[in-house]
């Protein structure tokens, strides 16, 4: 295994920025016209002697990662893969002997970084940041004949008028003496004619700044990036102002160099897949820094359609007969109509975001990478994304339990500002309309009529309808009366379930089905919780597996909407009473949805079992029904293993029948009319 | 012929090919163009001819890049310093308008104090500019005042006084203190 770290060298000179921030501090010898200049010097001394680059300075001033050591580990070479974004184009340019190349001469034969400037580019995080980083790469490549052999550093000016190629002979003559010089190459272009395709091509876009008076200065407006590029000329990764490091960049390299060696020794099938859900996600072991994904790559997803018809009229072992709004037309063709409808991006405002996007089909239709939902364009919900499996039983329907029909329900995400962001009902209905493969779909179903209101509702609440997952192995030991379906600690957590945790007081068990909800809305302290002031002053994010960062909370603050406050059934009925209070879940397929309660803040099955074995959090309104548990250690364990008994056998194939369906912006064609042909199956 | 000789001989045949500096200017050469001193004198840059010389263009009112580049250019000059090694420093100004001597003078109090500030008659100091390719914009600021964009890339002069390589922003001091001792052991 090769490593190639940067080791720590010096942040651009550091020590004398600090040194000089201490003489500026006690002289006065500064005339008063200085003063703003003496008050920004200061600023930006403060911020390069600060030892932890990427804190946030008095000033609010930030300085890039790059320059200092990363406050995170970074992560382990070929524990990650880098898809290629595309290809990176070639183009004339000029080197930096005057002669015309192509840029692909100058990449070299194996990886290059490439890299835009211009000469004075006075933007600390800008020219300079990219600088200090291709520095610290080149001085890596001349103590590893290995790296050097690979990579290749070529900046490219965007400024032909001012960066002749003489200029860029003198950038090159910095390595003229030294033990790499040929390792950095600098190019420029002969003139704008030359240049605009290949900022084109690179989508740089680069403006040149005007002043007050409205003439040109020699600024140019443009965002750092910084491509890195394989032998086959294709963009492997782009880096920006906060990822441009040097020990991201040798670990990616690293980790092609890996996946080169492995794809010539063949490429390995895909693992079978642990778990009984099939094809989807597993976030198990997230946080920790050997988790693997076992997701399935989307073209090794197979779709297949299936008669969900059956799921609504004979639910599967466990489950009761599911109760139907009689004027329902719950039919394939209905069916097949409300999940086109789930599955469409168009149905949002700016056309990408559907019902799907937070109800993922393989993350037990809810969502478990966000603790809180977030909607069209980022903008953030203050409720976690609840699954929709097994929805056809909830005599209330959201957290707060404001709706009671799946048809009514459908409007409230299509039209939420934050979440599918359409502006009016009529919006959506004329999208709808306005949409050739939905040609006379609602006429087939609902006696000729229009797209409207009511059908559109009915339709998609058709499809929810069908997403019943159960015969699980519990039921198949409990209601199925197979002794062998589970083990004996779900037995005894079942025990325990109905008596001594008083679990089955609100999640309900009668003797001929389990719905595990009863649907009613009860104040476990959760909701209290989080209208408290939170006065920590740091807030722990997570990046990726086992990486961790504390972020000031002030930082957050700043880029970040705060949640709104959550009163839950109080804000439907305004009875001070029903101040947070929020609907049981159902537990059903409990294991897939993580992270739980209304707001997403427990992240695991094990906290929320200890959650109520403290008996919640005490509040003046916290439910009668909560108390400490005592439950021992290995009662625990016992819930816990029930709660991951309650997967649907029939979940894989609602699975593969949601990676059948179409996500409607594939263009003119009109995929999957009446939902029969499945784009995967 | 040692490397270093070869090496040189290369790259003069190349400053031929791609017209040499000395045809930006006729005469005697930028070398002669009066300018002057933090203290008032006249100074001409053949003065330090002869020398290394780290050359830098910026101005007092520089609210980013300026200190940033004057501080990395003290760091490099101390450590040649207690090196023995000896190196010119220069700072030129683009903005005389504002940079009196007085001002370049306590500008430079807070860097490097061998540091030579120069400033001059506008034509003089464009001759300057122009002889080096530093590109320089007056850029008025909503407050009323006004910065000058400028190329903020170091250069290293030879003894004749012609530039030998670019420094830019972002590379350690620790690098134009190897550049200058490189550049010195290929000169002698």
């Amino acid at each position: 295994m090769i490593t190639w770290r940067v080791w720590k060298t010096e942040a651009v000179h550091c020590n004398t920025a600090r040194r000089i921030s201490l003489q500026t501090g006690c002289r006065c010898g500064f005339c008063p016209a200085n003063f703003r200049m003496l008050r920004r010097l200061l600023i930006i001394v403060v911020i390069l002697a600060g030892t932890s680059p990427g804190q946030v300075c008095a000033a609010g001033e930030l300085i890039a990662p790059g320059y200092g050591t990363l406050d995170y580990v970074v992560p382990t070479a070929g524990s990650y893969a880098l898809p290629p974004l595309g290809g990176a184009a070639d183009a004339l340019v000029v080197d930096s002997n005057g002669s015309e190349r192509q840029l692909y001469q100058l990449f070299g034969e194996r990886y290059a970084l490439l890299s835009f400037m211009y000469s004075s580019c006075s933007d600390v995080n800008g020219c300079p940041l990219t600088a200090h980083v291709f520095y610290r790469l080149q001085r890596a490549m001349a103590q590893n004949p290995l790296l050097a052999k690979s990579l290749k550093l070529v900046s490219l000016s965007f400024d032909p008028e001012h960066d002749t190629p003489q200029n860029m002979h003198l950038y090159a003559n910095n390595f003229r003496h030294t033990d790499a010089p040929d390792h950095w190459r600098f190019a420029t272009t002969r003139n704008q004619q030359q240049l605009a395709p290949i900022l084109q091509a690179y989508s740089q876009d680069v403006q040149q700044a005007l002043a007050t008076n409205g003439l040109p200065t020699t600024d140019f407006y443009h965002v750092l990036r910084v491509f890195l590029i394989d032998p086959q000329r294709r963009i492997r990764n782009i880096y920006s102002v906060s990822f441009l490091h040097a020990d991201l960049i040798l670990a990616d390299l690293e980790t092609l160099l890996l996946q080169e060696r492995g794809t010539q020794v063949g490429r390995q099938p895909p693992p079978e897949r642990p778990g009984s859900f099939g094809p989807g996600d597993r976030k198990q072991g997230y946080a920790r820094a050997d988790y693997r994904t076992d997701s399935l790559a989307l073209q090794n997803r197979e779709g297949q359609v299936t008669d969900l018809l059956r799921y609504a009229s004979n639910p599967p072992l466990g489950l009761p007969a599911v109760p139907r709004p009689h004027e329902l037309v719950l039919s394939p063709a209905s069916i097949a109509l409300g999940r086109k409808l789930f599955f469409d991006r168009r149905l949002s405002l700016n056309k990408t975001f559907s019902c799907a996007m937070c109800h993922v089909p393989e993350q037990g239709f809810a969502n478990n990478e966000m603790a809180t939902a977030v909607g069209i364009e980022g903008r953030s919900v203050r409720r976690n994304a609840p699954s929709l499996l097994n929805v056809a039983y909830a005599s209330r329907l959201f957290h707060d339990g404001r709706e009671d029909r799946l048809s009514q329900q459908v409007w409230a995400p299509l039209l939420a500002a934050n979440e599918m962001g359409n502006p009016s009902i009529g919006y959506v209905i004329n999208t709808i309309r306005s949409l050739a493969d939905y040609d006379g779909l609602f006429a087939a179903v609902y006696d000729a009529q229009q797209p409207g209101m009511q059908n559109i509702g009915d339709a998609l609440a058709a499809y929810q309808m069908t997403l019943n997952a159960a015969d699980s192995p519990f039921d198949r030991w409990y209601f199925g009366g197979d002794a062998q379906a589970v083990g004996a600690a779900v037995k005894h957590g079942f025990e325990l379930f109905r008596g001594k945790a008083g679990c089955a007081s609100c999640h309900t068990v009668t003797k001929d089905y389990a719905l595990f909800s009863d649907y009613a809305m009860h104040n476990t302290g959760v909701g209290y919780l989080s209208s408290q002031v939170n006065s920590a002053a740091t807030v722990q994010v997570q990046l990726a597996p086992g990486v961790f960062v504390d972020v000031q909370r002030e930082v957050l603050e700043r880029v970040g909407e705060p949640l709104a406050a959550d009163l839950g059934l109080y804000e439907i009925t305004e009875n001070p009473a029903d101040r947070w209070k929020f609907k049981t879940p159902t537990l059903r397929n409990v294991a897939l949805s993580a992270p739980y309660m209304h707001d997403g803040s427990l992240t695991s099955l094990r906290e929320v079992v200890e959650f109520y074995n403290r008996g919640g959090i005490a509040n003046p309104l916290l439910d009668p029904l909560l108390r400490p548990l005592q439950l021992q250690e290995q009662e625990v364990d016992a819930l816990v293993a029930l709660l991951q008994a309650l997967n649907g056998s029939n979940l894989p194939v609602l699975l593969r029948d949601a990676f059948a369906a179409p996500v409607g912006d594939t263009g003119g064609a009109s995929p999957a009319k009446g939902g029969q042909r499945g784009q995967g199956s | 012929m040692s490397p270093g000789l070869r090496h040189s001989g290369c790259v003069l045949l190349l400053c031929c090919l791609l017209q040499p500096w000395t045809m930006a200017i006729a005469g005697e050469g930028v070398g002669a163009i009066p300018l002057i001193d933090q203290d008032g004198a006249d100074f001409r840059l053949s003065a330090v001819h002869g020398s290394v010389v780290l050359l830098l263009f910026g101005f007092t009112h520089c609210p980013h890049i300026c200190p940033l580049e004057m501080s990395r250019l003290t760091a490099a000059l101390e450590t040649l310093e207690s090196r023995g090694q000896e190196v010119k420093a220069i700072f030129i100004t683009v903005d005389p308008q504002r940079d009196s001597p007085a001002v370049i003078k306590s500008y430079l109090s807070h860097f490097h104090p061998t540091i030579i500030g120069l400033t001059g008659m506008p034509g003089n100091l464009d001759a300057v500019t122009d002889y080096y390719r530093v590109k320089r914009v007056q850029a008025p600021t909503t407050q009323g005042s006004y910065l000058v964009d400028h190329g903020n890339s170091l250069y290293l002069l030879n003894a004749q006084g012609e530039p030998e390589a670019l420094v830019p922003p972002g590379l350690p001091s620790s690098h134009i203190v190897n550049l200058v001792a490189a550049l010195q052991e290929h000169t002698h």
